[in-house]
């Protein structure tokens, strides 16, 4: 097998660090957004009694599912043998822990209290998805450090067994994310066994996509090359999890249409409120899984990068999409707490209430991306996570390679180690 | 060339926090501090109930608030936000009894609205408890009572989501009203956390001292006592089968009854004439 090496960027050039003094700015945007609704309290949100659950939660959701994605194709290589993929194990590990970083940071950012961030670790409920999920969220941490430790240290036997236990502890993580939602009995809306599966599906699709965008961007900015067979490769994968979502959210719909109780819920995302319809059928279905599905299938643009980056980002913000679709609806729709009659009150009973997040929010969800684009930026300068060195890999399927008889790299013919 | 690989102490400066997060507490201590029985049991000879007689309440139509909801906000130090901050704070004034119009769908008929005063139920499988990541939601085993632990709750939110019936809302926004002005029995109501009725638990209500709302109703609509002593009003009232709970379906067993959900006879023939 082929040794591979890697290596820090160099990070010296303006522009680096422009960016870096940039993304600093939004991520401190972040903590004093949340700060400043911490003292003064979630009315500066648009959250209302409502809708107590926004946009961090949506954020919180989408993350927790890109690490996932990060973590398989660090983990292609050990569960499914690609060896080829292990050039990409530092870095899509290193992501995947960080977008679990970035997943609890807006998460904690949200609470009430985050003053009282260690209580869950001592006051445990075991009946509680989320107490449960401390300690997944925790040692899937854990176990994503050892995995990128073991893979610092060049030990194929360490590596192999801590990413397999990452990628089953992942199963784990992904599951008690969805049933946090899932087991919520008192809201039509949530209650779904299929929800912490299509969780575990749509985290994987989108994940991988987003992964393919950050690898490649990074490789192009570090002007290293990266044989597009990888992308071709991880994008048969995607399209096969893109397929997946869709029957797996078109049978869950389906089945709700087909109970009066949850006819309302479906009808109002479906054919009623303007926003949801927009994000149901335009932003999940149509750019979150057909187009994608399409692109990934024609012959005409199935083997070209730029097509394939593209039907990955429109799946990231399909997906975006769904998770929405998770959180908010269940909110947003009036409580059936009086079957067969309609409240009216001065706590909003009886009433759809609309939910628009307010400026603090804002500078709270671009600031966590500014946040860990620093993090990610920063990293490659301290720690050896990119290849040095041009990356190839042997032709697995030769139909492929027959699909593209001038295998496209990104990059100069010749590697340029030590980059930006 | 040479591999850049990395020491130990690098590391452990830039994962170290990171696994600091992770020292996860040995699993052996989620069995031992199970929350499950104390917040399930059910067998308390004493279990305070409510029942509300949908043919006594008249809404307070005649007042400029209803007596129960404004007897709450003395009481118990529940801002009424909306009146200090316009029509903005609606979306997050805190109420803990509020007094609802409900009515009846039937289609090709116009049903006249009635009142119906809604609170927390006080379930006996309270799913706000069940939920709660750090057991700062619990049903009191002495008499039933689900109470919040404001210094033990995180603002994570997941009791409003899980409770069916919008009893709870987490505190948006300080009491604009000076804490000399409040009730000093009751403490001051905390930032970024979870709230919603006690039945008055500050009260004495072993020694037969009522929540606010009950011993304020002008219509004597609101009813208070151990539904486990067959000789209270609220017992016999329930032992009558004429009462409903709301929501019945999710089994949740709530301990607030109405009366006269569905209209009794003698409003029936008021109707009729």
């Amino acid at each position: 097998m082929a040794k591979y090496y890697f290596s820090r960027i160099e990070g010296k050039s303006g522009r680096y660090w422009v960016t870096i003094a940039l993304l600093a700015g939004l991520a401190l945007g972040w903590v004093v957004a949340s700060l400043i609704r911490f003292t003064q309290g979630f009315y500066l949100s648009g959250l209302s009694t409502s809708v107590t659950w926004g946009g961090a939660k949506v954020l919180f959701v989408l993350f927790v599912g890109l690490s996932a994605g990060s973590l398989m194709i660090s983990g292609l290589a050990v569960i499914f043998k690609q060896k080829e993929y292990k050039v990409l194990g530092r870095v899509a590990a290193f992501n995947s822990v960080l977008f679990m970083v970035g997943a609890l940071s807006i998460l904690i950012s949200d609470w009430g209290r985050f003053d009282r961030l260690f209580l869950p670790f001592y006051m445990i409920n075991p009946r509680s998805m989320l107490s449960l999920n401390a300690f997944i969220y925790s040692t899937y941490l854990t176990v994503g450090v050892l995995y990128l430790w073991a893979q610092f240290k060049e030990s194929e036997r360490w590596s192999n067994v801590m990413g397999t236990v990452a990628v089953i502890t992942a199963v784990f993580v992904h599951s008690g994310t969805g049933f946090i939602f899932g087991i919520i009995n008192g809201r039509d809306m949530y209650f779904s066994s299929i929800t912490p599966l299509a969780f575990v599906i749509a985290a994987l699709s989108s994940g991988t996509a987003l992964a393919m965008l950050i690898l490649y961007f990074t490789f192009k900015y570090t002007k290293r090359e990266v044989d597009m067979r990888f992308f071709l490769q991880l994008s048969k994968i995607m399209l096969g999890l893109i397929i997946f979502v869709f029957y797996l959210v078109t049978i869950e719909h389906l089945t709700h249409l087909y109970d009066p109780e949850f006819q309302a819920g479906e009808k109002f995302i479906m054919f009623q409120n303007p926003f949801f319809m927009f994000v149901f059928w335009i932003q999940l279905y149509g750019i979150g899984l057909i187009i994608p599905i399409f692109i990934l299938f024609n012959p005409s643009t199935r083997n070209k990068l730029g097509w394939i980056l593209g039907a990955s980002a429109m799946h990231v913000f399909g997906v975006l999409g769904e998770r929405m679709l998770f959180i908010l609806p269940g909110q947003v729709l009036a409580q059936p707490i009086l079957p067969g009659y309609t409240l009216t009150s001065g706590f909003q009973d009886g009433v759809n209430i609309t939910y628009i997040p307010h400026l603090i929010e804002w500078f709270q969800f671009i600031g966590i991306f500014g946040f860990l684009a620093l993090v990610y930026m920063l990293a490659l300068k301290i720690l050896p996570l990119m290849p040095t060195e041009g990356v190839f890999i042997k032709p697995v399927h030769e139909e492929v390679v027959a699909d593209e008889p001038e295998a496209e790299s990104i990059g100069p013919a010749e590697p340029v180690a030590e980059g930006a | 060339m040479a591999n850049e690989g990395m020491d130990r102490r690098t590391f452990l400066k830039f994962g170290g926090l990171i696994a600091a997060a992770g020292a996860a507490m040995p699993a052996s201590q989620l069995l031992v501090t199970s929350g499950m029985a104390s917040s399930n049991s059910t067998n308390t000879s004493l279990q305070y109930s409510m029942t509300v007689d949908l043919n006594k309440c008249d809404g307070c139509y005649q007042y400029d608030k209803k007596i129960c909801e404004q007897a709450c906000r003395d009481e118990n130090n529940v801002p009424d936000l909306q009146a200090y901050y316009g029509e903005d704070a609606k979306r997050y004034t805190p109420y803990w009894i509020r007094v609802a119009d409900m009515q009846q769908e039937v289609p090709g008929a116009e049903i006249d609205p009635r009142p119906i005063p809604l609170l927390c139920v006080h379930c006996t499988e309270p799913p706000c408890v069940h939920v709660c990541p750090t057991k700062a939601s619990f049903r009191r085993e002495k008499d039933g009572i689900v109470l919040i632990d404001e210094h033990r709750c995180i603002g994570c939110r997941y009791c409003v989501i899980a409770c069916p019936y919008r009893a709870r809302t987490i505190v948006f926004r300080d009491n604009p009203v000076p804490r000399d002005d409040q009730n000093a029995k009751v403490p001051a109501m905390m930032l970024g956390v979870a709230t919603k009725c006690t039945f008055c638990a500050h009260k004495d209500l072993d020694a037969g001292e009522l929540p606010a709302c009950v011993e304020q109703c002008p219509k004597q609509a609101l009813t208070f006592g151990n539904r486990d002593d067959a000789n209270t009003t609220v017992a016999k009232q329930v032992a009558s089968g004429d009462t409903q709970v709301l929501r019945a379906n999710l089994e949740l067993k709530p301990n607030v009854f109405y009366l006269g959900l569905s209209r009794q006879q003698a409003a029936l023939d008021e109707v009729l004439g």
